[in-house]
């Protein structure tokens, strides 16, 4: 893995909970363990219920929240020891996306001020040039140049999120960085930013971390896929691995509860349901995180904390976190869970 | 406890659903209007569907297609101003609800009708106990005393899988997780044991994990009748007998479930369908967007409101908007292009 753009390495994220109404005060290990990579021009997908700790492992490599232990690689720089000079320069090759393109779009601003922005922070251009760059980044989401002196409103969903798209391309990253940004989009203007998105790829040879809890989607654009829950990783494999052989219980019951639009497959489909809600962060389970939802679960997952380590065969790398990861864990499971 | 409604005798089908039974909730030529700044939006265009026992129907669509304005109006839910319902009738169980007194529609909601809907923190109220809110209900429509009522609340919420009902019971909205709080939901629902269950979205803000087990456990109640909104087309395919698909505040087609995922007629329908990236799909290639934006309601089009993005438009899809009729056996499409191609056929 030599050739990666970056290398995450046993990066941990710890927050300090205050006790509060709900009682409870502690750590919350809201990423703990993490091991992945995204090489040029690859999309990793990350997948994972609420609380899984998704949003946090984006937020930490574009250095928004602090890393509490381990490396952020990027083209061999690490992210996380960057002295405060260093640090603007760093950022520029990284840049994210959100969610809500209404509220990371500031309504006071024009959709010019708003994709020039980080050109007037990175300075990466004459302020001449700033009008006619921001105008090819338009049109190059999609967006007419007439865009340029309206406003945020004036837009749908969709065309802000293209806005919010144009102003992550403006300082030219290698990495992008998209926290569900499909999640507040209908159907068909999902399929119109997934399109652009690959797209964009292909034309600049990005890289982008995709964050989303929208499987298809996820499944759709990405090269390969990691699976979190509770901070920690339990898959990472190609995107048709972790969807056709995965070896983890809860990818199994993940990919099991994504409803398949097609009726004669989803009414003839066993689903694998999971027990309950994931537990609280402040109280994790010990062993392995997931063995109180988990079907397979033994005394030894109580005891000892999983590997997170490969499986793979032919070539390919397949991590998995499980004492019990086996190729057909998918029947496996499904067994288990019929009894 | 049941929670069946009673079976239908049939003695006196006034009206006729496509399954041969008299509907037991029925929407015929709804019309809704908003007044807003920019005119008034015309978000519910001579709808109609019917339900019949034991059956759920789906209705899809995008944001402000008019699926929620929709339900509200037809359970006088909306606010009125700034909306208007402007025409229709909506019977529930041969009860026509727009002749009823305010008084008669509130012994009507909650025991013969009730609702879920999307967020359950703000479908409950946040002082009051899970238990009080449940009791309610049973309370105003069943006439069980305070400690029936609670021991209903308890049953019920142990049927829809809260675990520790009896702690749970005199819990604060708060204190349950998503997952949970949209059980209690569907247990304050069900509590009344209503004929007809409106569902509102009511998995879209939950997790995929949560939502195989709440619709896991909707399917369980197989008498229900369920009307169903949704714009997750996977989770309609997995729950619905029927569909009705909405764009722009008309139903532009309706059908068996099948019938619309295997053979939608509508051009926007199959656009839908397209723009849906499948796990299934060994290759990926670029998704189906529909072009464009849906038109504004405060300014429709007389013609087809899908004529600006349609892949097949004509001359006449201008001319006036095309009523949903006949293309297969119970299965209706509003679309001149697909009408033709069903004559022929």
């Amino acid at each position: 893995m030599t050739d990666a753009l970056l290398e995450v390495s046993d990066l941990a994220v710890h927050f300090n909970a205050k006790a509060g109404a709900r009682g409870g005060s502690g750590v919350v290990k809201a990423v703990d363990g993490l091991d992945f990579s995204i090489g040029h021009g690859e999309t990793v997908g990350v997948v994972g219920e609420s609380g899984c700790g998704k949003s946090t492992t984006g937020l930490a490599i574009q250095g928004l929240v602090k890393a509490t232990s381990g490396s952020i690689m990027l083209d061999g720089v690490d992210l996380t020891k960057l002295k405060s000079r260093q640090v603007r320069a760093a950022r520029r090759r990284t840049q994210m996306v959100f969610q809500d393109p209404t509220s990371s779009l500031n309504m006071r601003m024009t959709v010019g001020q708003i994709v020039a922005e980080p050109l007037l922070v990175h300075e990466t251009l004459p302020k001449a040039q700033h009008r006619e760059r921001v105008a090819e980044l338009l049109g190059l989401v999609g967006m007419p140049e007439s865009a340029l002196d309206r406003y945020p409103h004036e837009f749908s969903g969709g065309q802000r999120q293209r806005i919010g798209i144009a102003r992550a391309l403006a300082v030219e990253p290698d990495l992008i960085i998209c926290d569900e940004p499909t999640a507040a989009l209908d159907v068909s203007i999902r399929a119109q930013v997934l399109n652009l998105f690959r797209e964009l790829q292909r034309k600049r040879d990005l890289s982008y971390l995709f964050i989303s809890h929208d499987l298809s989607a996820v499944h759709h654009i990405s090269d390969r896929i990691l699976v979190m829950y509770l901070g920690r990783p339990m898959e990472l494999a190609s995107r048709d691995t972790v969807y056709n052989d995965p070896q983890h219980p809860y990818t199994v019951a993940l990919m099991s509860a994504v409803p398949i639009p097609d009726p004669d497959v989803e009414r003839n489909r066993k689903h694998v349901l999971l027990q309950g809600d994931v537990p609280s962060p402040l109280n994790p389970p010990s062993g392995c995180v997931f063995r109180t939802r988990c079907p397979l679960a033994q005394d030894v997952c109580a005891t000892e904390k999983p590997e997170f380590r490969d499986v793979g065969t032919n070539g390919e790398k397949h991590m998995v976190a499980c004492h019990f990861a086996q190729p057909g864990m998918a029947d496996l499971v499904a067994a288990k869970a019929a009894q | 406890m049941s929670t069946t409604p009673p079976l239908t005798t049939g003695a006196e089908p006034a009206t006729q659903t496509p399954l041969g039974v008299k509907p037991i909730f029925e929407v015929d030529d709804l019309q809704v209007e908003f007044r807003t700044s920019a005119g008034v939006a015309k978000a519910v265009n001579h709808v109609g569907f019917s339900v019949a026992p034991g059956e759920c129907l789906a209705i899809v669509g995008e944001s402000g297609s008019g699926k929620t304005a929709t339900l509200l109006a037809a359970l006088r839910l909306l606010p009125t101003p700034p909306s208007r319902t402007t025409g229709g009738r909506v019977l529930v169980d041969g009860v026509d609800l727009f002749s009823l007194s305010r008084k008669e529609l509130r012994d009507v909601l909650g025991r013969d009708i009730s609702m879920v809907f999307q967020d359950s923190l703000s479908a409950f109220n946040p002082i009051l106990t899970i238990g009080r809110q449940i009791s309610e209900g049973v309370r105003r429509h069943r006439g069980l005393s305070k400690k029936a009522a609670r021991a209903l609340s308890i049953e019920m919420l142990e049927r829809v899988g809260v675990p520790d009902p009896q702690q749970r019971v005199d819990q604060y909205p708060h204190q349950l997780s998503g997952g949970m709080r949209q059980r209690a939901m569907i247990a304050m629902a069900l509590a009344g044991e209503p004929k007809v269950l409106i569902a509102d979205e009511p998995t879209t803000a939950l997790d995929v994990t949560v939502q195989a087990q709440i619709l896991e456990l909707v399917r369980s109640f197989q008498d229900l009748s369920i009307v169903w909104v949704s714009h997750d087309l996977g989770v309609v395919a997995g729950l619905a007998d029927r569909v009705a698909v909405m764009y722009a505040g008309s139903i532009i087609e309706q059908g068996p479930v099948r019938d619309i995922f295997h053979d939608a007629r509508h051009p926007y329908t199959r656009a839908l369908l397209g723009s849906v990236p499948r796990l299934r799909d060994p290759e990926r290639g670029d998704l189906v967007s529909i072009p464009g934006l849906p038109p504004s309601l405060v300014d429709l089009p007389p013609g087809c409101p899908f004529y600006a993005r349609c892949g097949v438009r004509e001359d006449r899809c201008l001319s006036r908007m095309p009523e949903l009729v006949d293309v297969a056996p119970r299965h209706q499409a509003a679309c001149f292009v697909a009408a033709d191609e069903a004559r022929t056929a």
